[in-house]
């Protein structure tokens, strides 16, 4: 994709320097131009791919703060300064994607937005020091920081006949952790407001101590049933620092591993929607379809999850002419059964009739909130990284991006059934396709470049792993799972709809609390 | 006087046993082999050795709670004909029955109320909002079975109807049944009005109101509903369709009807497994709607009572 | 749907595994405890710089695999095929937090 004449000349105007990197073009600029230069990408288009700030002021006595911008297929990356104890100026009045990222940065490196309108603290606890900001390079992780308690606010709705209903964050069924507040009346929802949080483990700091070759096990433990996908990145940007790039077999055995973890995904996704209807036959054969799938996995790699797959210059483990002839029965064995199944729950009138129309998010909030993957396909928001981005063996693949409209419960099962029968076909294409030669390409050495943008469709829409390198680890290290950007669509979607849909609801968004805390 | 006593064990006895069964049948059409039938009675056994915790905010109403329902439910069952049509009759009619069961509902949404969280409240919200139309269906359509057997008494009905042989079938009584089959499903929280096995307190309806309770407060509340199902199993079984069941004391009628009996509740609790395994669970405003209809034919079945055939 | 459910229940398609009576099937390539053949090591120490989480470690006896740490990535078998295999043992609990350092001896 060819960078738009126009857009790059306003920019232009705009900047201090540009530079072409690649694919993606780097826009430095002052911190007074840095919210108009992004907001005229945005106006014309562009969505918000991360925000996030890193400490370099060892290097360039300041912090920077980066935006990376997805416009028309073309990545745009805009870098400021920022310095501590002058608040910047917030960007959520105009591109309002970026709420919880200046929330973050606010946690992690105590630069505070001004024009904010919810500063309050995201991923760190009430009772965490005010001055102590983890993600900054003075930060000393070994000691222990004492705790001082604080109350959280949380928004509340007055009105006559207004209750709060706080759900969580230890919840009935063995879920992860997160806290619903809902405003109700009576049985419709009013407001919800969504904390998370709880599941923080430090993994962007973690990832500063860990070398190269360590740190894939620790992407691969970001968010459990992302492991393909967040390895896939990190190994991809680590790539990019050293300038190697993975043989053709190992990028189509990536392929095959990015599309089973897609398969199991989504199959459990689908069935869990059945069984939060109550509707527990289809939800059982759905659930053993997903366990088919998970010991498919464990015979093809050793690995249910798909972990310690990939590698940094390829993958461990290969696909023999025997293991993939049996794959391929296996897969159109499943693929009858999963039609049996989908028809059988998409024909009944009682499930029909709780999926429609329930859990409605428009496009326009589904646009302005910078969603991304299944969610944001339901609502009629056409972006799939494996084809605006391509990686991997994808660009040799020929595969449809469903696509809905009207953005309820019913769209996203439907998006996630449709996906499922892609990926049975991107899976058969690359086993037919795939071509000899070596699964792993050596790396030694200092990496070359400096920055590395990597970008995968996981299983719930786009994840992104950025990084500055240095020569054995990273300097610093942003993760952006795809359900950072979709958790805010849960508090709009619910709106309107009862108490009890909100499980079903939930489930149909099925978001990550763990990728998203980090 | 004995036969009564040891028909209304007999049913006490059986209840955990049909819950047991029901949630077998359910595993088996999922394709999973499930707990034992007998699980159920292990459960019970095991809340009952466990000390019961009450919130500090709830009052007496909590405590008493589960001994009242266990209290109404025994009566409840104490009035029901199980294999022989003597019943306790005289203590009373199927008025006091339907009432019984109020109290058990009163009771359990009261004390729901009382601990003061907001699950117990949604509860029983749900509950009230429920039962406000399905108790009027559960009363007219015992009715019409009364008026066919001219009697209001437990007993006398079933003895009637089964005396009089199979010419007692008529539209009004089918009707009636149908009605009564939907108030079994509304009454005992089974799919498609409440799902009996959710994990998830928001789309909880009977369940929620039971979350406060533990140990053997636990147990009572439990055992009081397992045994409210078979309640109205037998009823739905003696009652609707007597034929079978033993009207003297002899051996071998008695024995018949014991068959009668087993044969009529493994039927039930069949259909109740696959009604539950073969539909969602609906929309909570949208079970008025099947809540009506159930209204509707109770209320058709004592038209077509009138219409049909006063004689 | 209602003919599908009673056809369940009379064929015997139940797809549960009476486990530990019946054992699962272990695929060849499953990743279970580590095992190392102490004969053939030649205490290069790449098996313990490679392990991400630092669950390898040399004692007096032998090599020391800490099963409260490993996560079973099999990168110490990677670095050294020769002495280190992925077993397919899967029962690895113990009763205390000792019981879960595995010693490979020499010899």
């Amino acid at each position: 994709m060819s960078f738009n004449d126009g857009l790059i000349r306003k920019i232009s105007s705009m900047a201090e320097r540009l530079e072409h990197r690649g694919e993606l073009l780097h826009v430095a600029t002052s911190r007074d131009q840095f919210v108009d230069l992004v907001d005229i990408i945005h106006k014309v288009g562009g969505r918000l791919v991360s925000l996030h700030a890193t400490d370099e002021r060892a290097t360039a006595e300041s912090f920077m703060m980066y935006a990376i911008l997805d416009h028309d297929g073309c990545l745009i990356e805009v870098v400021s300064p920022v310095w501590d104890g002058v608040p910047f100026q917030s960007l959520v009045p105009r591109v309002h994607a970026a709420n919880w990222y200046e929330r973050e940065i606010q946690d992690m490196f105590g630069l505070t937005p001004h024009g904010h309108p919810d500063p309050r603290p995201l991923v760190l606890y009430d009772d965490w020091p005010q001055d102590t900001f983890p993600l900054r390079k003075d930060f000393d992780s070994s000691i222990d920081i004492p705790r001082i308690p604080r109350e959280y606010k949380y928004r509340h709705m007055e009105g006559d006949g207004v209750f709060e209903i706080p759900v969580g964050p230890v919840h009935a069924g063995v879920i992860e952790p997160g806290h619903f507040r809902f405003s109700v009346a009576g049985e419709p929802i009013m407001a919800l407001e969504i904390r998370l949080g709880y599941v923080h483990r430090g993994v962007e700091k973690l990832s500063e101590t860990m070398p190269y070759h360590k740190g894939v096990i620790l992407a691969e433990r970001i968010s459990g049933d992302t492991s393909a996908a967040h390895s896939a990145a990190y190994c991809q940007s680590v790539e990019q620092l050293f300038e190697i790039k993975a043989p053709e077999r190992a990028e189509y055995i990536r392929t095959i591993i990015l599309e089973l973890e897609r398969l199991y995904n989504h199959l459990g996704d689908i069935s869990g929607i059945a069984l939060d209807t109550a509707f527990a036959v289809p939800a059982a054969d759905g659930y053993v379809l997903r366990e088919r799938v998970l010991e498919l996995n464990e015979w093809l790699t050793g690995s249910r999850l798909l972990r310690s797959i990939n590698t940094i210059g390829g993958v461990n483990k290969d696909i023999d002419r025997d293991k993939s002839a049996k794959l391929l029965s296996h897969l159109v064995d499943l693929r009858l059964q999963f039609e049996r199944l989908s028809s059988t729950m998409m024909s009944s009138v009682s499930m029909l009739d709780r999926v429609e129309g329930t859990g409605i998010l428009s496009k326009e909030n589904a646009r302005s909130l910078g969603c991304v993957g299944p969610i944001a396909r339901a609502s009629g928001v056409d972006i799939d990284t494996r084809r605006d981005h391509p990686y991997a063996a994808y660009p040799d693949m020929s595969f449809r991006i469903p696509l809905q409209k009207s953005g309820d419960v019913y769209a996203r099962t439907v998006v996630r059934i449709d996906e499922v029968r892609e990926s049975f076909a991107i899976i058969e294409q690359a086993l037919d396709r795939i071509p000899n030669g070596s699964i792993c390409t050596e790396f030694t050495g200092a990496p070359i470049k400096t920055t590395a943008l990597s970008l995968v469709e996981a299983s719930r829409g786009e994840l992104m792993h950025w990084m500055i390198g240095e020569e054995e680890k990273p300097f610093r290290h942003k993760i952006r799972d795809p359900s950072f950007c979709n958790w805010l669509g849960l508090e709009l979607a619910v709106r309107g709809d009862i108490v009890p849909d909100f499980p079903l609801v939930n489930k149909s968004f099925s978001l990550s609390y763990a990728g998203n805390d980090l | 006087m004995i036969i009564e006593l040891i028909q209304t064990f007999l049913l006490l006895a059986l209840a955990p046993l049909v819950t047991g069964i029901i949630r077998s049948l359910k595993a088996r059409m999922q394709g999973r082999k499930g707990p034992s039938v007998l699980q159920p009675y292990r459960d019970l056994l095991k809340l009952l050795y466990k000390s019961s915790i009450r919130s500090r905010d709830s009052s007496w109403v909590l405590s008493i709670a589960p001994y009242v329902c266990m209290a109404a439910v025994i009566a409840a069952a104490l009035l029901v004909p199980v294999i022989y049509t003597g019943t306790f009759g005289l203590i009373g009619d199927l008025l006091l029955l339907i009432y019984l069961l109020a109290i058990v509902r009163f009771f359990t949404t009261l004390a729901a109320l009382d601990a003061g969280s907001t699950f117990g409240g949604m509860g029983s919200s749900r509950e009230l909002f429920i039962s406000s139309i399905v108790e009027p269906t559960m009363l007219l359509s015992i009715f019409t079975v009364g008026l066919i057997s001219s009697t209001t008494d437990l007993g006398g009905i079933s003895m009637n109807m089964a005396s009089t042989g199979l010419d007692l079938i008529e539209p009004s009584l089918l009707l009636a049944a149908a009605a009564f089959f939907i108030a079994i499903l509304a009454e005992n929280s089974r799919v498609p009005v409440d799902n009996p096995a959710t994990h998830l307190e928001l789309t909880m309806v009977h369940e929620a109101m039971v979350l406060e309770y533990s140990g053997k407060d636990l147990a009572l509340m439990e055992y009081a509903s397992m045994t409210k199902l078979l309640v109205f199993f037998t009823l739905m079984a003696n009652i609707f369709f007597p034929w079978g069941i033993a009207t003297s004391m002899d051996p071998i009628a008695l024995a018949i009807g014991l068959l009668a009996y087993l044969v009529k509740i493994s039927i039930l609790t069949l259909a109740i497994a696959v009604v539950e395994s073969s539909m969602a669970k609906m929309r909570l405003f949208r079970l008025p709607n099947l809540f009506t209809m159930a209204f509707i034919l109770s209320l058709l079945a004592v038209i077509a009572y009138y219409i049909l055939g006063v004689a | 749907m209602i003919l599908k459910l009673l056809r369940r229940l009379l064929g015997r398609r139940s797809r549960t595994i009476q486990y530990p009576i019946e054992q699962p099937i272990i695929p060849a390539e499953f990743m279970g405890c580590p095992e190392a053949d102490m004969n053939r090591c030649d205490r290069c120490d790449q098996c313990i710089a490679s392990c991400p989480v630092s669950a390898l470690d040399f004692v007096d006896e032998g090599l020391q695999l800490d099963l409260s740490l490993c996560v079973f990535c099999g990168e110490c078998a990677r670095v050294c095929p020769e002495c280190i295999v992925m077993s397919d043992k899967f029962e690895l609990a113990s009763k205390s937090k000792e019981g879960l350092k595995v010693v490979f001896t020499y010899g």
